[in-house]
């Protein structure tokens, strides 16, 4: 048996007549929805930071600064959700999960709580309860929006268990190490975590299986990817995510803990990554995305506060940009659509 | 003594892969009931038989996707158990699956290496340059060109897609290698082309399946073939103990009388669609043509060549300019709502994606697209009426189901087609397009199908029909339309319907001079 390739020549031949059209049609229409939905949350991030500088009348360089520190837990707990919505789920747990740590926070790691030993802790509670959620998903087979509006009342009893009312203190010793200054600078660090997120999503096989079973699962099961394993890790992870934001909400932006503090992240971080540009059905999506998107949803607050507006209209334009942003990412979905036949064509 | 131990082996050990005895059932439905399967290493294996027959449960046994109820798997005389499609894939075990199992979200690179092999660099990160590059090796060792590595998966036309499918599997260099359904969405010289690979992979010592309802394909490639009838194995022998008949009658259980000669072009009829200079942007080009009132025209061509556009255009699916007439006057088709409204009605390709409500009971599927009717007391809609609706379609098309209740997806493809003709038919239109439905479709489906054809075009109903077989439309269409660069090429009338003007024009654009023939 010779090693030649068995090309049939003229069969093979005459489809590349065909082939090469429809590559020639990808060159024209080269824009794909990834670039565009790449490029968007990027847009929306200058155009409201603009903004921001004009109502605020004053630019420095520690504004990029003081809105990404008041956005950490945001972008956290958002790292935490964009990962579910890749696998094509969704989580409200982080409410529950999220208040049942600052609730812990407040009152096990006050200035003679010890610290040590409950940092460690609340971080795992995050990651147990989120596998739990994982664990549930995957074995009962119920909707992971069920499934986690349900643990969400939960943790939030937990919550309000732990910590009745807004209040308790948080140890000075963990706010001044988190929010003074480190030994390498901050703008590094966050570079850092950006970089290994990036790179775990898309480098890693734990990411493209996350990815693969947002895309379709039924076809990520025949393609042998451990399906049941990545979306309990994935649960998981979104847990820690939120019970790092958490901890650092309430050591660093409150210096105190509130049983009902998480509500507010669950549609936040839907919005976030939404605004970032990831597909709801999964799949689609990445982690600078929701970090611009979170970042924007923040501005938007500050720009009100700083024209003198009641805080109400934060929320109108809030609502209004996630529209508009879904809308716009729908939109040009379409047009490309339009544009290339090659993936129109007897689809 | 050493003939004596070449008969035991013969008898059981010169099987490589054994399913033995296997049993599964979907609810009430026996898709297996104590089927065995035997296979060699070094042979191509044809499973063939009706849809529902239980190949491809058996098949997909053997995958590991599907856990048999009874039934004992052995590979190489060991028992194996295949619990999932990473176990069957590290025994050498690589399927092509019938529905792609591509991720449409994920480039085509990572869709090669998916669920193991990725190349990795010194970091172990994927290195992605690299998985693209080895791409284009695999592509261009198995004579691939066009795709590009770094495009959506989903992005890609069907067949490329499918190709992309075939050389994940071959790339895994598999022992065991089943093929269900590929080649149904494949151009003839691509089908071609996969077989050659299958022959040289044959002949490096490995087994493979291929699922097929082209008999001709079984013929070409195969070295073996079983016949599955009613979820157990039928007839199984060599490729040249059958004949064309035989298995046909294998299959059936019975024999089949197929109805080939063609009726005369009802060319006194008078006009019942005139499509004028229809056009769909980067799809369709310029087509015209008249459709007799009874009449069934084909529309044959390569894949992509428009077939499926201008159908979805005269369904008012995708946009288009262009004017339609029907009985002489100019009708609305801009939505599938006023196109059903005008009497044009469309059977579409993907039944899965586009004709049915998979989770929806086959009663509602049937009554979906008309509920106006089975409106009773009050204008609410009466399950009564929608009952009796349904079970006269299901009778007239002889669908085999436990009960109207059960979900669509519990039914065999075949079935599922047949509803989804029901449902269509019930419209009633004057024009009805059928957009491949007979691919993927067993021969006993596919004889009822064509009677069905015959009857309604007897009853003056006209009928476009596409196909990717051009032996359908030579049997059944009387008058054939050859679509090149998206428009029509030319109108095969009579006796000019021939496989071989057929694939003359869809590669050419034009047939060869009678001259040239003799020549």
């Amino acid at each position: 048996m010779s090693a030649a390739p068995p090309v049939h020549a003229s069969g093979v031949a005459a489809d590349a007549a065909t082939r090469a059209e429809a590559g020639e049609q990808r060159g024209r229409a080269r824009v794909t929805p990834q670039q565009v939905t790449a490029v968007v949350p990027v847009v929306l991030f200058v155009v409201l930071f603009v903004v921001m500088i004009v109502v605020q009348g004053t630019f420095s360089g520690s504004l990029l600064q003081t809105v990404l520190e008041t956005t950490v837990p945001l972008i956290l707990v958002g790292f935490g959700q964009t990962l579910v919505v890749l696998t094509g789920g969704i989580d409200l747990s982080v409410g529950g999960i999220f208040s049942l740590v600052t609730a812990l926070v407040a009152t096990k790691m006050t200035h003679n709580g010890d610290v040590a030993t409950w940092l460690p802790l609340v971080l795992l509670i995050g990651l147990a309860a989120g596998a739990i959620n994982g664990l549930l998903i995957v074995r009962t087979k119920m909707q992971p929006f069920i499934v986690t509006l349900a643990s969400w009342s939960v943790f939030s009893g937990l919550a309000l268990l732990a910590l009745s009312t807004d209040g308790g203190s948080v140890a000075p010793g963990l706010s001044s190490t988190l929010s003074g200054s480190w030994i390498v600078p901050k703008a590094a660090v966050v570079t850092a975590v950006v970089i290994v997120v990036w790179l775990v999503l898309r480098r890693t096989r734990f990411g493209t299986n996350v990815l693969a079973i947002g895309s379709s699962e039924p076809s990520a099961r025949l393609n042998s990817v451990p399906v049941a394993r990545t979306k309990i890790l994935v649960y998981a992870l979104a847990g820690l995510f939120t019970a790092l934001g958490a901890v650092y909400y309430s050591s660093v932006l409150t210096f105190s803990g509130s049983p009902t503090a998480g509500d507010t992240f669950i549609l936040q971080s839907v919005a976030a990554v939404v605004i970032g540009g990831a597909s709801l059905a999964g799949g689609r999506g990445n982690m600078i995305g929701t970090i611009l998107g979170a970042c924007s949803l923040s501005m938007i607050a500050q720009i009100v506060f700083f024209a003198g507006a009641e805080s109400y209209w934060g929320q109108l334009v809030q609502g209004i940009l996630i529209l508009a942003a879904v809308l716009l990412f729908a939109t040009v979905e379409l047009l490309i659509r339009r544009r290339n036949p090659a993936s129109a064509e007897e689809a | 003594m050493q003939d004596d131990s070449h008969q035991a082996r013969g008898q059981t050990d010169a099987w490589d892969l054994q399913a033995l005895e296997m049993r599964k059932s979907y609810g009430k439905v026996n898709a297996l009931d104590g089927a065995t399967l035997r296979a060699r290493y070094g042979e191509v294996h044809a499973l063939l038989g009706e849809n529902g027959a239980g190949k491809s449960t058996m098949c997909k046994i053997v995958t590991g996707s599907v856990r048999p109820d009874a039934g004992e798997l052995l590979l190489d005389g060991r028992a194996i158990s295949n619990g999932s499609v990473g176990e069957a894939m590290r025994h050498g075990i690589g399927t092509v699956f019938q529905e792609l199992s591509l991720l449409p979200d994920l480039s085509v690179a990572e869709n090669m290496f998916i669920g193991g092999g990725e190349p990795r660099g010194r970091t172990k990160l994927v290195d992605r340059r690299a998985a693209r590059r080895r791409t284009d090796e695999i592509f261009d060792e198995l004579g691939i060109e066009g795709i590009d590595p770094r495009s959506a998966a989903g992005s890609l036309p069907l067949a490329q897609q499918q190709l992309v499918e075939i050389a994940k599997v071959i790339a895994r260099k598999p022992r065991i290698l089943i093929l269900d359904e590929a080649t149904s969405t494949l151009p003839r010289q691509d089908v071609l082309w996969l077989f050659g690979i299958v022959r040289r992979l044959r002949d490096e010592g490995a087994a493979v399946f291929l699922i097929s309802h082209r008999l001709r394909e079984a013929f070409e490639l195969a070295d073996r073939i079983t016949v599955f009838r009613n979820g157990a194995d039928a007839k199984t022998g060599t490729t040249d103990e059958f004949t064309e008949a035989t298995l046909v009658e294998a299959m059936l259980g019975r024999e089949l009388g197929v109805e080939t000669e063609r009726r005369p072009a009802p060319a006194a009829a008078e006009v019942r669609l005139e499509v004028r200079e229809l056009n769909v942007k980067n799809r369709v080009r310029d087509v015209s043509f008249e459709l007799r009132r009874g009449e069934i025209l084909g529309l044959a061509g390569l894949q992509g060549q428009g077939q499926t556009a201008v159908l979805q255009a005269l369904y008012g699916w995708t946009r288009h300019d262009g004017e339609v007439l029907l009985d002489g006057q100019p009708i609305d088709v801009r939505t599938p709502r006023r196109a059903i409204r005008s009497g044009v009605a469309l059977v579409p390709e993907d039944r899965r994606t586009q004709g049915l409500a998979l989770e929806m009971s086959i009663r509602d599927n049937l009554t979906l697209p008309t509920l106006r009717r089975q409106l009773g007391f009050g204008n609410l809609i009466s399950p009564a009426r929608e009952e009796r609706f349904a079970e006269h379609l299901a009778k007239s098309l002889n669908v085999k189901a436990g009960s109207l209740e059960d979900d669509v997806a519990s039914l065999s493809g075949g079935n599922q087609q047949k509803v989804l003709l029901g449902k269509v038919l019930s419209l009633e239109a004057k024009v009805l397009l059928f957009a491949d439905i007979t691919r993927g479709v067993d021969v006993g489906t596919k004889a009822d199908i064509f009677a069905l054809m015959r009857e309604l075009t007897a009853d003056g109903t006209s009928i476009v029909f596409y196909s990717s077989d051009s032996m359908e439309l030579i049997h059944m269409c009387h008058r054939v339309a050859v679509m090149f660069d998206h428009t029509i090429a030319c109108v095969l009338e009579g006796d000019e319907i021939t496989e071989r003007n057929i694939v003359q024009a869809s590669v050419s654009g034009r047939i060869a001079t009678s001259e040239e023939v003799k020549v």
